[in-house]
């Protein structure tokens, strides 16, 4: 039956625990109200939508009725998220930005340098406060492998370690093609290379995201008292104004080098005119103030149910 | 600031509506157990609006989730769903809200219309 091929299509818009308990119920009020006929739009709408509020729902996130436990938890995970974009933001930059020194006169480096130095402190801080909260989760996590219940982990922890294997392997033959070539060719003048770069940079993402995908996962089954809840929302908020203390010293330092040496910011000979906004900074620029506003909705999400928690 | 802090974010958070999905729920509840398409149906009949499915039961899952409706013995592939004591008393309370809110509103429209200095004609 099409109708019933459709609908099943739609419903895996919702979380599997939520599927399980209400999807018999929401594919039969489906097939009475709508026919057997294919879906209309307004009622394929309303099932992405129901199935996005659910699933943010199961994460902790939105409406009410959730545990404060689970929002402040919600909360920093979505912190620790929010981190794994700002590294990927910040590899870009770090990419783009890692011989403005050299080329900026010695004279005009004053704002720039500080502005450069304070996004490092505070990329620092928010990184700190990140390990911090993840090793002090670690006992948390030792007593539910120990429990046996980290059966769930196994899937999403095989592609963390196939991922990490893949961008060891990629970085190694990076490293090797890198070393026959001048600083021209890996510069972006060699498009081989640059192609080799992107795919580089594609399975370190991957690395990253299934690490992230994998402490998420953990963090949503481990116990966490009451107490130590507290502390991951404070290391939560610090983490996030240190983002957003890196995005905004990013943001000086752009504005400080176009104003007194523009050249820095694109590869153009001296004297040739050309933009200060280049692909490579516009992304690092979006990743790193998307994930300083996710950092800090996050953490406000998190210091609010935290009254709420028990002792 | 803290929601408690703030009484007029807290009441109009709290401030029921007549197209709330909750609320058409429990209001269709109130005359005894139905399931899902009996909701669709009863809902429409009375209210004159269509709930999406996925509106429908995301509102019966919070409702469930707070204690406010329960799920019978499933009959089929559907299942009914009553409203607990604990709903019974928070749709009291919700129409009582609303009763105040309609009365106020039909004794001010009864007084007529004052226009505010700014509004007034000149």
């Amino acid at each position: 039956m099409k109708g019933s091929a459709d609908t099943g299509v739609w419903l895996r818009c919702y979380p599997p625990a939520w599927r399980e308990r209400y999807g018999e119920e929401l594919r039969h009020l489906i097939l009475a109200s709508n026919g057997p006929g294919p879906l209309p739009w307004r009622v394929r709408l309303d099932l992405v939508l129901g199935g996005a509020r659910e699933r943010l729902r199961s994460f902790g996130l939105g409406g009410v009725g959730i545990p404060p436990e689970r929002r402040a938890r919600a909360g920093v995970l979505l912190v620790l998220c929010a981190w794994a974009v700002m590294l990927v933001g910040g590899g870009v930059l770090q990419r783009f930005s890692e011989n403005w020194k050299k080329v900026t006169p010695a004279v005009h480096r004053g704002l720039p340098a500080v502005a450069y130095d304070a996004l490092i402190v505070a990329a620092a801080i928010a990184g700190l406060a990140v390990i911090v909260g993840i090793a002090l989760a670690i006992p948390s996590l030792t007593r539910l492998l120990r429990g046996g219940g980290g059966h769930e982990l196994r899937g999403p922890a095989a592609r963390a370690v196939e991922a990490t294997a893949l961008a060891i392997v990629a970085s190694v033959a990076l490293l090797i093609w890198s070393h026959q070539l001048d600083s021209a060719q890996r510069n972006g003048h060699d498009f081989a290379y640059a192609l080799g770069f992107v795919l580089w940079g594609v399975a370190a993402i991957a690395c990253l995201a299934s690490w992230t995908a994998l402490a998420v996962k953990a963090a949503r089954k481990i116990e966490l008292r009451s107490s130590l809840l507290w502390i991951e929302t404070e290391l939560a908020a610090l983490a996030a104004l240190g983002m957003l203390c890196a995005t905004l010293a990013t943001g000086v330092w752009w504005g400080a080098l176009a104003r007194v040496a523009p050249g820095a910011l694109s590869d153009s000979p001296p004297g040739i005119h050309s933009s200060i906004v280049t692909s490579q900074l516009l992304l690092a620029g979006v990743l790193m103030g998307g994930a300083a506003c996710l950092a800090l909705g996050g953490a406000a999400y998190a210091l609010r149910a935290r009254p709420a928690l028990r002792d | 600031m803290s929601q408690s802090s703030n009484p007029s974010k807290a009441a109009r958070r709290r401030a029921p509506s007549g197209n709330d999905p909750s609320l058409l729920i429990m209001t269709s509840l109130a005359s005894g157990p139905k399931h899902g398409y009996g909701l669709f149906q009863d809902i429409e009949s009375f209210a004159g609006q269509r709930l999406g499915p996925g509106t429908l039961y995301g509102a019966i899952s919070r409702l469930e989730e707070r204690g406010l409706i329960e799920g019978l013995e499933p009959e089929g592939r559907t299942r009914p769903y009553r409203l607990t004591a604990a709903g019974q008393l928070a749709l009291q309370e919700t129409l009582a809200e609303m009763r105040r809110l309609l009365d106020e509103g039909t004794a001010r429209l009864a007084l007529g219309p004052r226009l505010t200095a700014k509004a007034r004609p000149a």
